[in-house]
């Protein structure tokens, strides 16, 4: 039996063609933001969190926990938690007596708020103002246009309303509660 | 012995194929979502025509209250309505439309081209339900934001600001040449079953090759048209321009967030579009007070939740974007020392 060796420059050649085609081939897949449900963010005390509620599933949530500047791998976790809970944040949202209050907040922090900025070698300055933002199609704050978010200030110059307090307060539970439950 | 060599050879490279099979078959593996198609998905509306008209998901849309926007006086508008969408009565303004990569684009044939407006019998009106004529409405926030509409020259230098003399002219041509194909898809991309949370649309990018936009259900029926036109601008950033999605899951929309505003990534192109829009004058013909109301919401909304850090930019601070639009598309380096490069203008975070 005779074996045929291929020369260098044949075995260099297809190299090149593989490696140039494997370049050729290499893409990248862009996925834009996704729609629907409901976010609760939270930068306060140099750290963030977050908590993602999807309406359709009454009992599932995700949390994400992170010093700030929240790093871009955070871990996040998912847990079930008791529909009471759950239910009790989004009750809160939507409770239309309570949004004279809401916007209240949100006139605050949008007069008063003041970003807490700190050095950060060769790059700009990290600011950040202490807040929770709700996200979604939340009930709408008339001086605030179309479904703007609602804000509440978490600076000692900017009271909170009861009303804010309670939701604030909620969304710590709903937030630990998730938390520690994947734990 | 050789006999023993040869079993041992048969045995790897049986071995081996299964393997390769197996790659082959994980790889050309349709996800979930295409083996079965949902009621309530577009492919099914499409492959289940009843007396062979499809029936588009438009009356689930008409009875969302949060697809209805109230201008300044309490009036209520649906910006999918055919009043307000000017390619309805005019074959120019879609072939125009068309042009921003749509004629390229896959799928459409099935997605209401023929027919992007159709008349419903139960309520007499012709109505724009159609996936086509829902991205056509997203393209026209684009083109008619401009008072030029269709008669914009997009073919000129993007560095051509004496004729891009406002952001959303200079927008309006980036879409156009920034991009090659946009294709329609009748399916949703969901986090899971039954899920709200979904994905609009999509880039795919890579060298040698021409980039394409995928569009999904949810894109058509589940956000507004002015959403729609911001998505269509954020999209085309990824698409020629290949500039990836920098942030990741220390933001609310993990891994579509940018880690922060100066990179200058596809969310903020998305912002910067929505504070020109809302920054046109009260009386132009298409921007409405409620259409202006509804850019200052998702500009509100989409500054919180697509950054790593936190954006101290207000649509205040851009008022004057549409009279000085190279000022905010070209980043700026305001410290003179090159080892601490430190971006300022308003791309600087």
């Amino acid at each position: 039996m005779t074996r045929r060796r291929c020369a260098p420059t044949t075995m260099l050649s297809a190299a090149l063609v593989c490696g140039l085609l494997q370049f050729g081939c290499t893409t990248e897949e862009q996925v834009s933001s996704t729609a629907g449900g409901y976010t609760f963010s939270r930068d306060f005390d140099g750290e963030r969190r977050v908590l993602r509620l999807d309406p359709s599933d009454e009992q599932s949530v995700q949390c994400m926990m992170a010093s700030l500047p929240a790093p871009t791998n955070a871990a996040w976790r998912e847990a079930f938690l008791n529909p009471e809970l759950h239910l009790a944040l989004i009750d809160l949202v939507f409770d239309e007596a309570r949004l004279p209050s809401y916007q209240a907040d949100a006139d605050a922090i949008e007069a008063k708020g003041s970003f807490v900025c700190s050095p950060r070698p060769g790059e700009p300055d990290f600011c950040y103002l202490p807040q929770l933002v709700v996200t979604g199609d939340v009930p709408r704050l008339l001086s605030h246009g179309d479904s703007s978010p609602l804000r509440f200030g978490l600076q000692p110059e900017i009271s909170l309303s009861e009303d804010g307090q309670e939701l604030l307060d909620t969304f710590v539970v709903v937030h630990e509660a998730c938390w520690d439950a994947a734990d | 012995m050789p006999g023993k060599l040869k079993l041992r050879l048969d045995r790897a490279t049986a071995l081996l194929a299964v393997v390769l099979l197996g790659v082959l078959a994980y790889m050309f593996m349709p996800s979930c979502s295409m083996l079965a198609d949902a009621d309530d998905t577009l492919c099914y509306a499409i492959a289940n025509p009843k007396d062979g008209v499809v029936d588009w998901p438009d009356d689930e849309y008409l009875q969302d209250p949060t697809r209805w926007h109230e201008d300044s006086e309490g009036a209520c508008h649906l910006f999918d309505s055919i009043m307000t969408n000017p390619w309805v009565q005019s074959e120019d303004a879609r072939l125009y439309i068309e042009g921003f990569g749509l004629v390229q684009g896959h799928n459409w044939g099935d997605l209401g081209r023929p027919e992007p407006a159709t008349f419903n019998p139960k309520t007499e009106y012709l109505e724009i339900d159609t996936p086509m004529g829902r991205t056509y409405n997203g393209y026209s926030n684009i083109v008619f934001a401009n008072l030029e509409g269709i008669e914009l020259d997009r073919g000129r230098s993007l560095s051509d600001f004496e004729y891009y003399d406002t952001f959303l002219k200079w927008a309006s041509a980036f879409v156009s040449q920034r991009t090659y194909r946009v294709n329609g898809n009748c399916y949703r991309r969901c986090e899971t079953v039954d899920s709200h949370r979904c994905v609009i649309a999509n880039t795919v990018t890579g060298p040698f090759r021409n980039d394409y936009i995928d569009l999904f259900q949810t894109f058509f029926y589940e956000i507004d048209s002015i959403w729609r036109g911001a998505t269509i601008v954020h999209e085309v950033r990824h698409a020629r321009d290949q500039v990836a999605h920098d942030g990741g899951s220390g933001c609310p929309h993990l891994s579509a967030c940018d880690k922060r505003w100066s990179t200058a990534g596809a969310n903020t192109y998305e912002l910067l579009w929505l504070a020109a829009y809302y920054w046109t004058p009260v009386d132009h013909p298409f921007i409405t007070p409620a259409r202006r109301n509804r850019a200052q919401a998702l500009f509100n909304s989409r500054r919180y939740e697509m950054f790593n850090e936190p954006v101290r930019w207000k649509l205040g601070d851009l008022a004057e974007i549409n009279e000085l639009p190279e000022f905010y598309v070209e980043q700026v380096a305001c410290s003179e020392d090159p080892n601490h490069p430190h971006y300022c203008l308003v791309l600087a975070n």
